[in-house]
């Protein structure tokens, strides 16, 4: 049975975080939607990018300016970048911009299902963490690929549960909880393709110590009563990690005592 | 003798793609001023290589030079 402890926090690297989901701010209806969302969501940890800008939209102004206010912890991604070089310039230039070690490596291998290019996420990871970068990265769920994340010093490893924006859920359960059980005092969030606060809490069920995700909640009808929604889900989640949960059998056992079962006569 | 044409005195850059014509020997920080960036917010690269703003004064542009001038924005 997992213990459950006195403060039951989510560690990154150095810093402790009571929520134990971290939420993009992408893809919402408007900035204060956004703000909202993030909110209700309980999140101490949100997502952002860095983008040339557009003249003729000024979204990305508001949306900073939101983001500013909030008390949350920023999480710059290198969203789109396709090499460890174009990587570790993005990380470098949010270092600047958003005064924080924390980055979230992604590094695609392929446009089509937004699947992380193992080869060069674990070259820039290797370069970032020499940097003193915290690295956060985005990778599949392959056991041996997370090995060598750990190996290049991530602290965190974040596999996808399916690709990016599909809201398939955990696509292949055997290989995560295989992942949970090898390494099982690294911090594991669940990145990507969560559609359903079920999901979301399956995921907790099986161990994994947090959940991101962005699109689920950007893209429902009422981004604030989803956020509200994963909350309770990761939190139920995690607590019935902590309670220990039973061992499904093939067989059917009656949960009321047959000791006294009324009716019965011996034959 | 070669004549002073403005030709010698211009060279091609590209911020965010978009082709620029500035004074040769202009640093980033010229550069910035007279193209009047209408960005508060971020952060540079030159050529791929990101440049820390206390360097823009400093850092040397040149013909053919490309640069990345990035805002914060939202992200998953």
């Amino acid at each position: 049975m997992n213990q459950p402890k006195e403060n039951d926090n989510l560690k990154l690297y150095d810093q402790v975080f009571s929520s134990r989901l971290l939420v993009g701010t992408a893809l919402y209806p408007s900035p204060a939607i956004m703000a909202e969302a993030i909110s209700v969501s309980g999140s101490e940890m949100i997502t952002l990018s860095l983008r040339r800008q557009d003249p003729e939209n000024n979204q990305g102004q508001s949306i900073w300016q939101h983001i500013q206010q909030s008390d949350c912890a920023l999480l710059p991604n290198t969203a789109g970048c396709h090499s460890a070089q174009e990587a570790i310039t993005l990380a470098q230039m949010s270092r600047e911009m958003f005064n924080t070690d924390f980055i979230k490596l992604e590094v695609i291998g392929d446009d089509y299902n937004l699947q992380p290019d193992p080869f060069e996420t674990v070259k820039a990871a290797e370069i970032l963490i020499k940097q003193g970068f915290k690295v956060l990265p985005y990778c599949t769920d392959d056991l041996v690929l997370c090995q060598r994340l750990l190996d290049a010093g991530c602290q965190v490893l974040m596999p996808w549960g399916s690709p990016i924006g599909t809201g398939k859920g955990l696509m292949n359960p055997y290989n995560l909880q295989a992942i949970r059980d090898r390494f099982p005092t690294i911090s594991l969030i669940i990145d990507a393709g969560i559609g359903k606060p079920s999901q979301a809490m399956a995921a907790m069920e099986m161990g994994f110590d947090g959940i991101l995700l962005n699109t689920a909640i950007a893209r429902a009808h009422s981004p604030t009563q989803m956020a509200q929604a994963f909350a309770q889900a990761v939190n139920g989640g995690r607590q019935a990690y902590l309670a220990g949960l039973m061992e499904s059998r093939q067989t059917a056992s009656p949960s009321t005592p047959t000791l006294g079962t009324p009716f019965w006569q011996q034959q | 003798m070669t004549p002073k044409t403005t030709a010698n005195f211009i060279i091609n850059i590209r911020i965010n793609g978009i082709r620029h014509e500035i004074e040769k020997g202009s640093t980033i920080s010229q550069a910035l001023v007279v193209l009047n960036t209408n960005t508060i917010n971020f952060v540079i690269a030159l050529n791929q290589t990101f440049i820390p703003r206390s360097q823009y004064s400093n850092t040397l542009l040149h013909n053919n030079d490309a640069i990345e001038l990035l805002s914060p924005m939202a992200g998953g």
